[in-house]
């Protein structure tokens, strides 16, 4: 029995300590009550913590002011009734003791809660006892000088700083309280008469209750004033944490997509790394099995010219067909692999750099391909190129192959027209247009027999070919070739075209003359 | 009328468990710290006491204040062998005064407040001045100021001859006698000791100047005893 007595005191006791833990989970409110009853319940705390401090700082300016008062009087005392006459003996007068000792009983326990208990409401109210009966005091030892009543309209005021009307009330009940008393059993202390109307009490209340009507009425408003603060306040505040959040959430996303960012550049850079040493390595392997594979392909073909030589009477036409066609593979794949080692050595070897005239360079290719150009009546139209920078032979190469692979595929019945230009981009434009503006761009165009547009990236793909063997020659290497040459500087090469309608590439190289690729 | 009153946890259910960490700590401190609703019991009965101390204080005070001095009978015809009287048709206002008396100050200040309010008053104030203190004791700042009033003649009385003659024993004992050298007042013009303000002293003595009669004609005085070893006053 006693068992569960104790176990219930135990459960009330936790309910009352922490009611949090035990309160049963609410009902969440909507978004907007919820923040409503929030900006409420702060602007409350804000409100209360306000006039918290405010009672707290006047019941403190109080204590002190109470200390002063205390020793006014009792210097009062001394200047104005030092001693008390008898003919010639004197003693100490009363008001001295009075101002020591009735002035100690007054101020000490106002000035006792002031300093320790500072915000309670029995503090702030037994002040404005205490500075009442100090008014009362102070006017007494002055000998009820007018001047002196100042005191009580003086201290409502003080009072008043506390903006609770109830202390005001307090004072003032005391100040009426103290004439009906007085009137009652001292009326000659108050009036100066014996006998006095029965509410002339009321009179001198009356004042002070109008000077009251003013001081509640400026507190009430004052208040209001603070009430409205507390609530901008906490409107201010939960704004603030709501930016807050706002910005800490957004930080924390930022930061979560900088680090990948950084993974991701790190992957690149390493997949980067990786590419190059293995294009490197490949490029060394085609180098490496291009030149080894000169050396056996060089023996079937002087040995199959040698079978020829000596064997050319014994053998029977179908094996001089096999004979042919074995030379002829032998001298394609020559063609192959001097093509595959003329790519592979792009970007490898010691390059001659420096300004080169294209319009000069393209001059020379064509007065050197002219016995070609005549056999097929092909005309080739050369415009102001620019002076890029580059090695010679290798930017040769390039509109080598580009003027040949023109030639090749032309219109059997139509005269081939070579245009070789700089394409100028419009003034001023996009972004895209500046980046433009910083490289050359150097065209080619025919009026072959071009090609489907969906084959733009596939023509410039090594040993691609978009015919067959039996229709056009060629090793199928010569716009890699082209397209290694432009990527070394820096540059690119891209294809524009549709069938029968000629086709137009275009070369792209740094107008610095500076890029990675020519390092 | 408490300001923790309002933020009784009980009061905020809806706050305190929705997980608002700042409000909710800034809550629950404030609970913690509130004092309870109610003051204190022995905070009441303290302040009780305070209140009981210093009524009976103000109590003592205003007994003292408002005890009297003696009231001596004075002669009822101005006295023979006192200074002369005014010309006819005005009445002799007298009064005792001890020099050093700091009640006195309000009989005085009385005094001038009547003499502002009448014409056809004459005062002589008796400054107490014995043989045996030093010269000029009985110069003060009340010697001063009754010099200042209008017709008023400050007179040293040297040991208290006057005084005797009038048979005055109080400071701020006040006697009237009329243009026949007839008593017609006698008594203190202050409420209290020490008390400015409106007495019946003053009312009678400024109703007898004006009108001849006068609903008192003697009230209570209140100041320091003009002879030594005197009980009265103090």
């Amino acid at each position: 029995m006693l068992e569960t007595k104790r176990e219930t005191q135990k459960e009330e006791t936790a309910d009352r300590t922490d009611p949090l833990v035990e309160a049963p989970p609410p009902q969440q409110p909507p978004p907007e009550e919820f923040l409503q009853l929030r900006v409420s319940e702060r602007a409350d705390c804000l409100f209360h913590e306000q006039q918290l401090q405010i009672y707290k700082r006047t019941d403190r300016w109080f204590a002190f002011l109470m200390m002063a008062q205390w020793a006014a009087g009792i210097l009062t005392a001394l200047l104005i009734s030092p001693r008390a006459w008898e003919g010639t003996q004197y003693s100490v007068h009363p008001h001295v003791w009075i101002a020591v000792f009735l002035g100690a009983a007054i101020s000490s326990i106002p000035i006792a809660f002031g300093l320790t208990m500072p915000g309670k409401a029995i503090t702030r109210h037994t002040i404005a006892i205490g500075q009442m009966l100090t008014s009362a005091l102070l006017i007494h030892l002055t000998g009820g000088r007018i001047e002196t009543h100042f005191h009580v309209f003086g201290s409502l005021a003080l009072l008043s700083f506390y903006r609770d009307w109830r202390v005001l009330v307090t004072a003032s009940t005391i100040v009426g309280a103290d004439h009906l008393l007085r009137g009652i059993y001292f009326p000659q202390s108050v009036y100066g008469v014996d006998t006095i109307e029965p509410f002339r009490w009321l009179e001198h209340a009356g004042w002070v209750a109008f000077e009251d009507a003013f001081l509640i009425r400026s507190n009430i408003e004052s208040i209001k004033e603070m009430k409205n603060i507390a609530q901008r306040q906490a409107l201010l505040e939960l704004t603030n944490e709501i930016v807050e959040a706002t910005v800490r959430d957004r930080t924390a996303e930022l930061v979560q997509r900088a680090e990948e960012l950084e993974h991701l550049n790190a992957r690149l850079v390493e997949s980067e790394r990786e590419l190059a040493r293995s294009n490197k390595e490949l490029e060394e392997f085609a180098y490496v099995a291009s030149h080894d594979l000169q050396e056996p392909l060089r023996k079937i073909s002087s040995f199959s010219d040698r079978l020829q030589s000596v064997a050319s009477q014994v053998l029977d036409d179908e094996a001089k067909d096999y004979l042919k066609r074995m030379q002829d593979a032998a001298q394609r794949m020559r063609a192959m692999i001097d093509a595959l080692l003329n790519l592979s050595r792009v970007g490898r070897g010691e390059r001659d750099l420096g300004p080169v005239d294209l319009r000069k360079l393209t001059e020379d290719i064509v007065s050197d391909l002219k016995s070609n150009l005549s056999a097929c009546k092909a005309r080739v139209e050369i415009s102001d190129l620019p002076v890029v920078y580059g090695d010679p032979i290798e930017l040769r190469q390039l509109f080598v192959n580009l003027i040949g692979n023109s030639l090749k595929f032309r219109h059997k019945d139509v005269e081939p027209v070579i245009s070789i230009f700089t394409d100028k981009p419009n003034q001023g434009a996009s972004a895209l247009d500046s980046a433009r503006n910083s490289m050359h761009r150097i065209c080619v165009r025919d009026n072959g027999i071009g090609f489907d547009s969906e084959h733009k990236e596939k023509i410039f793909a090594i040993f691609q070919r978009l015919h067959g063997r039996g229709q056009y020659e060629g090793s199928g290497i010569g716009l890699a070739l082209c397209k290694k040459i432009a990527q070394s500087y820096g540059g690119n090469i891209t294809a524009e075209g549709a069938p029968g309608d000629g086709a137009t590439f275009t070369v792209t190289l740094p107008r610095n003359g500076r890029s990675e690729g020519n390092k | 009328m408490q300001w923790y009153i309002d933020v009784d946890p009980k009061n905020f259910p809806t706050l305190l468990n929705l997980g608002i960490p700042r409000i909710r700590d800034t809550y629950v401190a404030k609970v913690a710290a509130a004092p309870p609703r109610r003051p204190d019991v022995r905070q009441l009965l303290l302040v009780s006491l305070w209140l009981v101390t210093a009524t009976s204080g103000f109590f003592f005070v205003l007994r003292y204040e408002t005890s009297p001095g003696t009231l001596a009978a004075p002669p009822k015809t101005w006295p023979e062998g006192a200074f002369a009287r005014p010309a006819s048709g005005t009445y002799s206002l007298v009064m005792a005064v001890h020099p050093h008396c700091p009640c006195s100050r309000a009989s005085i200040a009385e005094l001038s407040s009547i003499m502002s309010h009448s014409g056809n008053l004459h005062a002589y104030v008796l400054f107490l001045s014995p043989r045996k203190v030093a010269s000029n004791w009985e110069r003060t700042d009340l010697w001063a100021s009754a010099q200042s009033i209008p017709r008023t003649t400050a007179i040293a009385d040297k040991d208290g001859a006057l005084l005797a003659l009038f048979n005055c024993k109080t400071s701020g004992q006040t006697l009237l006698y009329d243009a026949a050298g007839n008593l017609k007042f006698n008594g203190g013009i202050t409420s209290a000791r020490g008390h400015q303000g409106d007495n019946a002293g003053r009312d009678a003595i400024l109703a007898f100047a004006r009108t001849g009669i006068a609903r008192h004609a003697e009230t209570l005085v209140f100041g320091c005893g003009l002879k030594d070893n005197c009980k009265n006053g103090k």
